[in-house]
């Protein structure tokens, strides 16, 4: 499947290499350097519509292909011989991606792979790479196994701390009798957990992350709403625990399981396109009974993805007013209402409203918050610290174009208004409106489990036309 | 500590120095680590001059500590087949080690073992590799399942001869699921290199494996869901029940999973008479969860939606979604909007189309002119594709056309010829509004559409002779496609309207004679010419230029969208290959893979045909051009799949790159249907035949 794997930084060294399979020789990574990374930086050098424009995420030279991604200013590069699979290797190359950055990232905060971490942890990274990969075929990317696989780093490594007591606990006692007990126990199903967890006090924290995707025209109809979410877990259990989980019970509706497309769903019901879960959910189980159970592995993970199109609760509907006057001034005036409940607030509300190019004079007024032109980036801003739910606020502002050339005033006529963007955070409300009934957790040993769960909506592309 | 520091390219000299210093110590381990590690450092860097240290190497292999041995086993994996005499001398300890109870120490082993593709170091894995089979140890049953692959790689006819492949087959058995599917990946290797070999599962063996798949981990579930696709129903039911057991793996979170999952789904479903009536729910769940990818990473999401193309050209029942889900993201790269683009063209219908027309207008006032472009030309594809929404897209046009802005002219004068041929006489007033704007058109293929527009409408157009003046007057700069189209154009004017058009053709046809270099061109001028100046030229009853006319002005074939499609079988092929590479090519597979496995669909007593069976390629075949000049069947241009300007750039048919994108690909593409064509252009023959027999007897 995969041939050969290459990481290399912004200037084209090769920072990693390593071969699987026999078919391609090491210095194959020139080829890539000089067909894909020189071919996307001349276009950046020459003002084009930059690199990304250009770039396609697959080069086929003869029989040989070179699938890649990029990282922050790294590149990682699969090579493969005749025709693979594709979405394997794409896959591959993601998990791969945040499986570095799990185990370098020092800051846990600030996730950007960097040269210096490749280059500072590479014999991590070689011996990381000979064993997810067998033969070209990924095998197992999950922490909890790897860390019984790698020698290259000691005990008292940020792995390790990473991944908290538990785990040192049982990787101190680092004979190869019970390196080999662990191996056998961990490439039986589960392979995404370590069976000998202990936490003194066991937690659950469960995060329904939402990105809210609108486009509205001016008369603040929707023209494309969805709801891309997410549930986030994170988990510090002891032993096997079973955990089952429950959203809301019946007015839950999967779209793709009724045949019927022209039902109308009942207000208050919220209606899932589609959900993806962790490879840990049984998804058998969930298909016939609708039910998500599973054994999660420990530390952060994410348990399921979901789309949601009908019912969305819409937190902010804008009206906005553009007005061209003569052939130089723009008279904008916008009106902004929150419609989620009144107590709670949304956090880093900013609304982008796009301006024709080379601005001379702006002015704006506005009932709460700043606003600002900012030439740069040919945008007004207006920021809220906290927009409150049900409530309304104007602003009004003129920008003039400065009359010099025909070209000038063309560019008025022409300017292709962008749209209206609108970012914002809240917390404590889901979009979709999901929300999670129950969720229980199941041990031999029955022991307490503190449950956290947390809301947070934000925007995605909250697009406004006018 | 940070490794930073020892990465660097070293000699082995000084990597011998510091390795001699080290041993000196009483416990030289952390130190002979740090030279390890710097040799690893040069194998990343491939610096091959430390191939000079494999003594050395080979001397540290004694110490007992798994670190130093693994990383010595790098260095022998790397550089054994270039200097093998050395490396026999390794051969031994490996061999020790294999024997170690350690299971880790023994599959580690055993895979060095095996990736040394030396003749002794074979020979040793061959003696070692079947008890390792049965060793009862999963993590040694891995490394085994993959050693057989690489012998097979290493010696094809010794693993046949040791059955290698049976006991290989015996693993598939195991109770370990983990097992299973990695033997499945070793297994899948073998038979897609082995030209002869084929995975075969039977009945009971498929329904243990897809009880596998919600218990193993997702990598394996990606191999079990591939490996059943050897399996062939024998009945729908079967079919059937397979299908219903694979939708659960739609909602894996590992996109590889769900784009197997459906290919597994869409190769089953050829066994089911009408699967998406059988399981009403299928279409839905295929398309949300293709879409539901489109969340994913562009890379991935480019991946899905080619994979979209493909479906929508061959199993369009199988697939139901809102069209507004593949509307563009104004930050989507450029690769992903083109993707996109196609798309909404091919699953616009009569239903969806106003919102499709809203969304293309908005597109086609982008700042971005690529895409602007790209939007204009859907609007003449749709226009063509969808009787009834070509009023709107028309109109639309129209309106574009007003700003006058010389991008989308240009862009808006190439479908406009198209909508005319497809609909002859009814949108003359679009001819009105483009002609405003003649001054801003410059580019070839633009150029080349309004000349035609010029000669073939120009009874409707006032003031016609200054137009064609003008574009005329460039003729001796212009390409050689104008060229034709300003010859032919001119010759059409004269004949229709001989008083405007007559000292237009006598310039242009001197110029074509006498000035222009091409062989070609001035071939085409003399036959004009002659056509005209031809003593019979006039009808028998003194009309002018009656029989010139017969020859010329023809009307032209209407042009349909049926060329979007690719032919069954090789759709069928690509099919069997969603989410490969090939997918994203959307191309035969041998052309760009010369040496992939080919595919086809087995034969069993439920296996449907294919419904749409060849009878598109016929219908396009009859429909190739009559007429010789202006001959591009317009509407393959932009949309069709085989000409698709896939931004994947794909060089397997030729080594330079410098070549635009589009030209490469139609090449190709022409190999593809020489069938078809070969057959159209018998009946071409004879039809013209018949057209010259015809006026030899008046």
């Amino acid at each position: 499947m995969i041939t050969a794997l290459f990481i290399y930084n912004s200037k084209g060294d090769v920072l990693m290499s390593k071969l699987y399979n026999e078919g391609v020789k090491r210095n194959i990574s020139d080829v890539f350097r000089i067909q894909v990374m020189s071919v996307n930086s001349q276009h950046y050098s020459n003002g084009g519509n930059g690199g990304r424009e250009v770039r396609s995420p697959v080069l086929t030279l003869g029989s040989t292909s070179f699938i890649y991604i990029k990282s922050g200013l790294l590149w990682i590069c699969a090579v493969t011989r005749s025709n693979q699979d594709c979405s394997a290797i794409l896959e591959f190359l993601y998990k791969l991606e945040s499986l570095l950055k799990v185990m370098l990232d020092e800051t846990p905060g600030e996730k950007v792979l960097t040269e210096d971490l490749i280059v500072n942890n590479f014999s991590l990274v070689y011996e990381l790479l000979d064993e997810v990969v067998e033969f070209g075929y990924p095998t197992n990317l999950e922490l909890s196994y790897l860390q019984n696989l790698l020698t290259s780093v000691s005990a008292n490594d940020k792995i390790f701390k990473l991944s908290n007591n538990a785990l040192a606990g049982a990787k101190s006692l680092n004979s190869g009798l019970s390196r080999r007990k662990t191996v056998k126990l961990n490439s039986l199903n589960i392979t995404w957990r370590n069976p000998d967890i202990k936490y003194r006090r066991n937690e659950i924290f469960l995060n329904v992350e939402e990105k809210i995707n609108v486009l509205m025209n001016a008369q603040a109809e929707v023209l494309k709403a969805y709801v891309d979410g997410k549930i986030l877990m994170k988990t510090h259990l002891s032993g096997m625990p079973e955990c089952r989980f429950g959203l809301n019970d019946d007015s839950l509706v999967l779209n793709s399981m009724s045949a019927d497309r022209s039902a109308i769903p009942h207000s208050g019901s919220v209606t899932l396109e589609d959900c993806k879960f962790h490879q840990s959910v049984e998804l058998n189980k969930f298909d016939s009974d609708r039910v998500i159970q599973f054994i999660p592995p420990d530390g952060e993970f994410q348990l399921m993805s979901y789309n949601c199109m009908l019912n969305i609760n819409l937190p902010f509907e804008v009206y906005p007013q553009v007005h061209q006057l003569g052939n130089l001034r723009l008279l904008y005036k916008l009106r902004i209402k929150s419609l989620f409940p009144s107590k709670i607030p949304a956090t880093g509300v900013q609304i982008k409203i796009p301006t024709p190019k080379g601005v001379i004079n702006s002015y704006s007024t506005n009932s709460l918050g700043k606003s600002k032109y900012h030439p740069e980036e040919n945008y007004i801003i207006w920021k809220f610290n906290k927009f409150f739910g049900n409530q309304e606020h104007d602003l009004t502002a003129e920008v003039e174009v400065p009359h010099s050339s025909d070209a000038d005033i063309k560019n008025l006529l022409n300017w292709t208004r962008p749209p209206i963007k609108l970012e914002f955070t809240i917390d404590m409300f889901s979009c979709s409106g999901l929300t999670v009934k129950f969720l229980r957790v199941q041990e031999k040993s029955n022991y307490r489990t503190v449950k956290w769960v947390k809301y947070t909506s934000q925007s995605g592309s909250y697009d406004i036309r006018y | 500590m940070s490794d930073g520091k020892l990465f660097t390219k070293t000699k082995s000299v000084e990597l011998r120095t510091e390795l001699e210093r080290a041993l000196k110590k009483s416990k030289p381990h952390a130190r002979i680590k740090i030279v390890l590690k710097k040799v690893l450092a040069n194998i990343i860097l491939n610096n091959n001059e430390i191939i000079k240290f494999f003594p050395d190497i080979i001397s540290l292999m004694k110490f007992d500590d798994f670190e130093i041995r693994k990383m010595c086993f790098h260095y022998l994996v790397t550089f054994s087949a270039s200097s093998p005499k050395e490396a026999h001398e390794a051969l031994p300890f490996l061999v020790r080690f294999e024997d170690d109870p350690d299971p880790l120490m023994k599959a580690l082993a055993l895979k060095t073992l095996s990736s040394i593709p030396n003749k002794d170091y074979v020979n040793a894995t061959f003696n070692k590799v079947i008890i390792a089979l049965h060793f009862p140890d999963p993590h040694v049953k891995k490394a085994a399942a993959f050693a057989v692959s690489r012998l097979f790689q290493h010696d094809r006819e010794r693993a046949m001869q040791l059955y290698l492949i049976e006991e290989l087959n015996d693993l598939l058995y195991d109770s370990n699921e983990a097992v299973v599917a990695n033997a499945l990946a070793a297994l899948s290797y073998i038979t897609e290199n082995g030209k002869t070999l084929a995975l075969t599962i039977n009945k009971k063996h498929s329904l243990t494996l897809v009880s596998y798949l919600g218990k193993t981990n997702e990598w394996c579930q990606i191999y079990i869901l591939n490996s059943l696709m050897s399996y062939v129903p024998q009945t729908t039911e079967e079919a059937l029940d397979l299908i219903e057991s694979t939708i659960p793996s739609l909602q894996h979170e590992n996109s590889a999973v769900i784009l197997n999952a459906i290919k597994l789904i869409v190769y089953f479903s050829h066994y089911v008479k009408n699967p998406e009536l059988v399981i009403p729910t299928l279409s839905k769940k295929l398309g949300s969860s293709l879409v539901s990818l489109l969340s994913k990473p562009p890379e991935t999401q480019f991946l899905a939606l080619r994979n979209v193309i493909l479906l929508l050209l061959g199993r369009k029942e199988l697939l139901s979604f809102d069209i507004e889900m593949f509307f563009c993201r104004y930050d989507d790269p450029i690769y992903i909007k083109d993707t996109k683009l196609e798309i909404i063209y091919l699953a616009a219908n009569d239903q969806n189309v106003r919102v499709v027309l809203r969304e293309l207008e908005e597109y086609a006032t982008e700042v971005d002119v690529a895409m602007s472009r790209k939007a204009i030309r859907a609007f003449g594809n749709l226009a063509v594709k969808l009787t009834a929404a070509s009023d709107e897209c028309v109109d639309v046009i129209c309106d574009l056309i007003s700003n006058g802005i010389s991008y989308i002219v240009q862009e808006s004068s190439i479908v406009i010829k198209n909508i005319l041929r497809k609909y002859p006489g009814r949108y003359n007033f679009a001819i009105k509004e483009l002609m405003k704007h003649y001054k801003v058109i410059d580019e070839p293929e633009a150029k080349t559409a309004m000349i035609w527009i010029l000669g073939q409408y120009c009874e409707h157009i006032d003031r016609v002779e200054l137009i064609m003046g003008d574009f005329i007057s460039t003729f001796k700069d212009d390409p050689i496609e104008v060229q034709y189209a300003i010859l032919t154009a001119a010759t059409k004017l004269y004949l229709k309207l001989p008083e405007k058009g007559e000292s237009l053709i006598l310039k242009v046809l001197k110029w074509a004679t006498e000035e222009v270099d091409n062989p070609d061109i001035r071939d085409r001028g003399f036959i004009y010419w002659r056509l005209l100046s031809a003593e019979d030229a006039n009808g028998a009853d003194g009309e002018f230029q009656a029989n010139t006319k017969k020859v010329i002005l023809n009307s032209n074939p209407v042009i349909s969208t049926d060329s979007d499609n690719i032919d069954p079988s090789i759709l069928e092929e690509l099919e069997l290959n969603i989410g490969t590479l090939a997918s994203i090519y959307l191309k035969p597979i041998l052309h760009v893979f010369r040496y992939a496995k080919p595919k086809s669909l087995p034969y069993s007593p439920a296996l449907q045909s294919r419904h749409q069976a060849s009878s598109p390629v016929s219908a396009n075949a009859s429909n190739e051009n009559v007429h010789v000049a202006n001959s591009a069947a317009p509407s393959t241009d932009y949309i069709s799949p085989r000409r698709m300007s896939s931004p994947s750039v794909n060089h397997s048919s030729r080594p330079s790159r410098h070549l635009p994108l589009r030209r490469q690909e139609s090449d190709l593409s022409s190999n593809e249907d020489s069938t078809p064509r070969k057959s159209s252009f018998a009946k071409r023959l004879t039809r013209q035949a018949s057209i010259l027999t015809g006026r030899k007897n008046k």
